[in-house]
């Protein structure tokens, strides 16, 4: 690709410097914060320490991944409208949280969501499910930002794919196995920072020259774009209306299934802090997504017929994830394009950080502690295994990285949330508000949902015809969470009221206790060691 | 010691009055989002109307009034539980003593 060489061989010493500011300014955190991990309470929750706007701003970066940047603006420079769908459904999750989640989650919960899923459960069968949906969960999130890092690197800087997979799993493993969620956290803050700042450059450079007014913008992207006025309406994205319904469920609930995300709300002192971050964070997402649309119609006025920008076949010069970094190129020159390429890289970074954190708190603190050494405690044992874990994490996510190379990001990330919708969802809020659930029907429904949700995945297009090479997949459909989820709560509910053990006398009896720390908050600090 | 909190006027009223807010606002959230997949679903030329007489389309105007509407409801939440469940909940905890 000698063309995409002449175009980014003027910006690399910008970008890199730009990059390389970034890096050590988030090592120096990580530094300060490792002197400040003393107990696993600071390794994976901050020691509960983080205020209500900075978990809002971390949430909000944990949320606005390399999927949200990059894909959703591409996916508006090929398809108009139909982005939308995407950045509404990552969206609307939000107050599905707070409304039913958040409260609850963090007065019953320590650490992670297992915590509350197996607050009056018999712990072991319960905790061995949440870690395996969490990891199963992370494991697709992270092939998509490791992808995704691994091809914004790849063109920017142009290392080979294989090397800028490796850096991105080395710096990951050092944040978090150093600074632990308090180093996470403040990446997260001010990646989502320069973020919001970066996309709020781009969007009034495009608006100003339409005198913010959208019409006109509108308007001259009609004029630009190959399918002319059917850009504002539904396309192609969604084809049929149960993919359209799959889709929608799994992104709504799929939010309140995020390991990584309801890990954060353990970081804040109280319920009212956790509150009042959901609030925070879902004004930043909200403006973000609207940003992302103003750059793809950007990237449609300012690169479309632009040779620079887009080869002689009409794609976007280094695929279409990179409608928002060529805008920058278009509008602000190297210096705009290195500052927007290192937040972006800075974003992969801070989300699989976040992700892996995630995971090893699955694989220290749940199959660890609780069910290898069954529940006593160990507190630097615990650490040192979160940290294994954390190494053990990054090598599969590079190893990971590097074969699932060809595959659609944004596609990845709707699969992690269709398993998190399927599989966590359910226990979580079933656990939570259902009275007569007990552990057989968490395990048999959680285990049915997860499997339903993979197995479905599996036979799919993606995977049965594209991977194994099939002619036809056996499971029509994109997403199968209009399936899964179903399973999910119906196996819950069968094979709760049918359980007539001694167990479930006991998973009932627990219920209004839990429900009056759920509601409440009371016995927090006498629950301590649970 | 959690059976009394459970007795207690303030923890009733504090149930009553959170499902109060958060039912009304989970189902205006549920029908406004599936509402909005449906009809992409099901009559997506709906959404392809114009607004008034430009370019903007129905679909476009909705989804950003969805957004709107997203962040409007966590305000209104997060509002009406700081102004009428936190006391109920100190009260609540000063009553048990902790």
């Amino acid at each position: 690709m000698p063309s995409l060489d002449n175009f980014f061989a003027h910006m690399n010493v910008t970008a890199v410097l730009m990059f390389l500011v970034f890096v050590s300014m988030t090592l120096f955190i990580t530094w300060w914060a490792s002197k400040r991990v003393k107990t696993t309470k600071d390794f994976y929750s901050a020691g509960g320490s983080i205020t209500g706007l900075q978990n809002g701003l971390a949430i909000a970066g944990d949320y606005m991944s390399a999927a949200s940047f990059l894909g959703i603006s591409g996916l508006v420079f090929t398809s108009g409208f139909d982005g939308l769908i995407y950045s509404i459904g990552f969206l609307v999750g939000w107050p599905i949280v707070l409304l039913l989640i958040a409260e609850p989650l963090r007065n019953l919960g320590r650490y992670n969501f297992s915590d509350v899923a197996s607050y009056r459960f018999d712990k072991k069968p319960i905790r061995v499910l949440a870690a395996i949906g969490s990891l199963s969960t992370i494991t697709f999130y992270l092939i998509a930002q490791m992808v995704g890092a691994g091809k914004l690197i790849e063109v920017l800087f142009g290392l080979p794919y294989a090397s800028a997979v490796v850096i991105v799993g080395v710096l990951m493993v050092a944040y978090v196995t150093f600074g632990g969620m308090l180093a996470t956290t403040w990446v997260q803050v001010i990646k989502a920072c320069l973020l919001l700042g970066g996309a709020t450059v781009l969007s009034f450079l495009v608006l100003a020259h339409f005198n913010f007014s959208f019409e006109d913008m509108f308007t001259a992207a009609i004029a630009k774009h190959a399918n002319g006025a059917k850009i504002m309406n539904p396309g192609t994205l969604v084809k049929d209306p149960i993919s359209a319904m799959s889709l929608g469920l799994a992104l709504m609930f799929g939010t309140a299934g995020l390991p990584h995300i309801l890990m954060r709300f353990f970081t804040v002192r109280d319920a009212k802090q956790a509150n009042r971050s959901v609030f925070y964070a879902t004004g930043f997402i909200g403006y973000f997504y609207i940003l992302t649309f103003i750059i793809g119609f950007g990237a449609i006025i300012y690169l479309t017929g632009n040779t620079a920008y887009v080869g002689a076949d009409g794609k976007l010069v280094g695929g279409s994830n990179m409608a928002a970094v060529q805008l920058a190129h278009a509008l602000g020159g190297n210096l705009l394009l290195g500052f927007i390429s290192a937040v972006a890289f800075a974003t992969i970074l801070a989300v699989v950080s976040g992700l892996t954190l995630a995971g090893a708190s699955a694989i220290s603190h749940d199959l660890y502690v609780h069910v290898f050494l069954k529940g006593t405690h160990d507190e630097k044992k615990e650490i040192q295994v979160s940290r294994i874990a954390t190494v053990a994490l990054g090598i599969l996510a590079i190893f990971l990285g590097l074969q699932f190379e060809k595959q659609n990001v944004a596609y990845m990330v709707g699969l992690a949330f269709a398993i998190a919708a399927s599989a966590n969802f359910p226990i979580i809020l079933m656990s939570m508000y259902w009275p007569r659930m007990t552990t057989r029907g968490a395990v048999v429904g959680g285990w049915l949902g997860l499997l339903t949700t993979l197995v479905l995945m599996i036979l799919s297009k993606t995977i049965w015809v594209s991977v194994f090479g099939f002619d036809k997949p056996v499971f029509a459909y994109e997403y199968p969470a209009l399936f899964s989820m179903p399973v999910a709560f119906i196996g819950i509910w069968l094979f709760s009221i049918t359980d007539k053990s001694t167990r479930a006398i006991l998973d009932r009896d627990g219920y209004e206790a839990q429900y009056v720390r759920a509601q409440t908050g009371v016995g927090i600090e006498a629950g301590k060691g649970h | 010691m959690t059976t009394p909190v459970a007795q207690l006027p303030e923890f009733k009223e504090l149930i009553q009055k959170r499902r109060a807010i958060a039912l009304p606002l989970t189902i205006i959230m549920l029908l406004a989002y599936f509402g909005f997949i449906l009809t992409i679903a099901f009559a997506p030329d709906v959404l392809s109307q114009k607004v008034g007489s430009g370019v903007t389309s129905l679909g476009i105007a909705i989804g950003f009034g969805l957004i709107l509407l997203t962040f409007i409801v966590t305000g209104v939440f997060v509002h009406q539980s700081n102004q009428k469940l936190e006391g109920l909940i100190d009260t609540i905890h000063k009553k048990i003593g902790e």
